[in-house]
């Protein structure tokens, strides 16, 4: 079955329509989800409720963008709605940061195979610029695809990127760590 | 040993970390509870059409509302009914307790009493005729 026919089965409301679209986009979801929120067991959370989202929206999708730029939009704003969701609960006291979970960060960017050092000033960066980036760099989108999915301008994607790569090369240079290291 | 980090190292490192996959126990678990809820609320039908107020903090507020708009409204519909039921019972006991009365402030009941004392536009005025009657009387005598 291929992408189109899927998308028309889940729009008829059949869910194995579901199955194949979850099967060609779990992988970049997944990853997608994991390094913006931090934790598998989020990142697993969250593409149950993506690609539920996706099953109760589709009827909406009219195929003016590429479907994997639409699954890329709803993740990034589940993400980043959760984001906001977590600092509002930190902020008003209801939940420890979300830094004070069982594991550490060293051994969550084991997890995401990336160094500590990467991680770590991944997660000082802005949401919009660390979402801007990583899809940029890990998920090899196009800047104009990361507007769509991001409903930015493409100025604003190109400078969130700029800024988050200048934030990553001051902080590795601060740290005096050598591209060997990481 | 390089210390001086360019846009090509950041964007070497971050693809490196890309490659990782993830256990597919990982997605085959996600799959089973997608399909079990999608199966769930297929069933329960009327979850879909019943409006959950206590889902979102704004819709607390316009439930509240509607409730203070159906109770004030029904409150009102009452009240008028009830001043209605009044009125009526308060002119039926009149009309039992003094009937004559009831007549004299009922003012759409003509008082016949009235009506015998104040002379009458539609009758002809017999006065002018007899005066010229009497000059013509006056006239036959000259």
């Amino acid at each position: 079955m291929t992408e189109l026919e899927a998308i028309q089965r889940c729009q008829q409301g059949d869910i194995t329509g579901l199955h194949v679209l979850f099967d060609l986009h779990r992988t970049k979801v997944y990853n997608l989800s994991w390094r913006m929120l931090g934790t598998p067991q989020d990142a697993e959370d969250a593409l149950q409720e993506i690609f539920i989202k996706v099953f109760d929206r589709i009827k909406n999708y009219r195929g003016d963008s590429a479907f994997s730029t639409w699954v890329y939009r709803m993740t990034t704003n589940h993400c980043l709605d959760l984001l906001r969701r977590r600092k509002i609960v930190t902020f008003l006291g209801f939940e420890n940061a979300p830094e004070a979970e069982d594991k550490k960060d060293s051994e969550k960017a084991v997890d995401l195979g990336m160094s500590p050092v990467i991680a770590k000033a991944l997660e000082k960066l802005p949401e919009k610029q660390k979402a801007c980036l990583l899809l940029r760099e890990m998920d090899e989108l196009s800047y104009e695809d990361i507007a769509a999915a991001l409903q930015l301008s493409l100025g604003s994607v190109k400078s969130n990127i700029h800024r988050a790569k200048a934030f990553l090369k001051e902080t590795l240079g601060k740290e005096g760590l050598t591209q060997e290291d990481v | 040993m390089k210390t001086i980090w360019n846009d090509e190292d950041i964007t070497r490192v971050l693809k490196e970390s890309a490659q990782t996959r993830p256990d597919e126990a990982v997605f085959e678990r996600a799959w089973f509870k997608i399909e079990d809820r999608l199966t769930a609320s297929k069933r329960h039908f009327w979850s879909h059409i019943v409006w959950k107020p206590w889902s979102h903090p704004v819709r607390w507020v316009a439930m509240a509302a509607c409730l203070c708009l159906v109770l004030t409204g029904t409150i009102s519909h009452f009240n008028t009914i009830g001043e209605m039921e009044n009125v009526e019972m308060g002119s039926y006991l009149m009309n039992i307790s003094n009937p004559i009365d009831a007549i004299s402030n009922d003012q759409n009941v003509v008082k016949v009493s009235t009506l015998l004392s104040e002379p009458s536009s539609a009758a002809p005025d017999m006065s002018d005729e007899v005066k010229i009657d009497s000059l013509a009387s006056d006239e036959i005598f000259l």
